[in-house]
């Protein structure tokens, strides 16, 4: 069966996007991109830190993914604008995510300055996807400003907290015709597997993976639960029901319908 | 002279071009992307660009991210 994900006129192999960041060595990215599949891979752009020189992390990444580097860092749209554009400008191809964060308890994203990045980005050739907080109208100014997906958030990045915006997330698969990437905030497989059920087009993950104690083995545990649960979302599954409904036919019992005694 | 470099003052020797700057930093040359007063400045123009008193640079990298 064809299930084939488009985003911005690119086809998109593998419906689970691998974040980058938190590894404890940069060694072990490309072991856990290979057993995740993932071929959408997020980076970030920093400052040079004189100090400590560090390899170039690029060279760790294996050749045919889609590298989408993040703003984070960002708390406006014009820093946003500014770092997507340098991203751009270092050979990072037109892919970016924006992430726009002013808030520093939750990292919760600013929906108003990401459009208002968004619209200047699309213009400017990028393939833009928003990283957001799951609100609808946001989400229609999002799209309406060309955006090539929306990534609502599933809980606060990096708390391994799971679907806590579920209700959300799942008006936004109805209603908002793009792909809808959840991001942030799973920590297990089933979670990703839940969203996927519910409809998502993909799932982005990077703290479940770099912080489980075996990485290669929890990104692979991560493709699988993102294959299971677009599979189970495509079967269209059964309706559930209150009372229970025997799966076993009820009739041609082996018993007598009165006990009589022997 | 005098010039910025992410954000903090730094001395250069008069007449430096950019690339002087980022050699005797010991900078991976692969890596770094520059910023020149608001401005991207591209690779090949490194070495012809001389640098001015007061310039502020950016020196960035790709880094891992989620």
């Amino acid at each position: 069966m064809e299930d084939k994900l488009e985003i911005g006129g690119r086809q998109v192999e593998s419906r689970l996007f691998m974040g980058t960041g938190k590894f404890a060595d940069y060694r072990l990215i490309p072991e856990v991109i290979k057993a995740s599949k993932a071929q959408v891979i997020t980076v970030a752009l920093r400052r040079v830190d004189f100090g400590t020189p560090e390899e170039n992390m690029l060279n760790y990444l294996p050749p045919g993914i889609i590298l989408m580097p993040n703003t984070s860092g960002a708390r406006n749209a014009a820093e946003a604008i500014r770092i997507a554009r340098i991203a751009r400008a270092a050979g990072c191809g037109n892919w970016v995510k924006i992430e726009v964060v002013s808030d520093q308890k939750y990292l919760l994203p600013d929906n108003f300055e990401t459009v208002k990045a968004i619209e200047v980005l699309v213009k400017d050739g990028f393939v833009v996807l928003p990283y957001m907080s799951p609100d609808l109208m946001a989400a229609k100014r999002m799209a309406e400003a060309g955006a090539a997906a929306i990534m609502p958030l599933g809980a606060p990045i990096g708390t391994n907290r799971g679907l806590k915006t579920r209700e959300l997330i799942q008006i936004l698969i109805s209603e908002i015709n793009l792909p809808i990437i959840v991001d942030a905030g799973i920590g297990r497989p089933s979670e990703a597997a839940e969203a996927m059920e519910l409809g998502a087009a993909a799932v982005l993950v990077n703290t479940a993976v770099a912080t489980a104690d075996n990485p290669v083995l929890m990104a692979e545990a991560f493709a699988q639960a993102v294959e299971a649960g677009r599979k189970a979302y495509l079967s269209g599954p059964g309706a559930t029901r209150h009372f229970a409904e025997a799966s076993s036919p009820l009739t041609g019992f082996l018993r007598n319908e009165r006990s009589e005694s022997v | 002279m005098q010039v910025k470099i992410n954000g903090k003052a730094a001395e250069l020797p008069d007449n430096s071009s950019l690339k002087d700057l980022l050699l005797a930093r010991e900078l991976p040359l692969d890596v770094v992307i520059i910023e020149l007063n608001g401005e991207i400045i591209h690779r090949g123009q490194w070495e012809a660009l001389k640098l001015s008193p007061d310039d502020s640079l950016e020196v960035l990298r790709i880094i891992s991210g989620g």
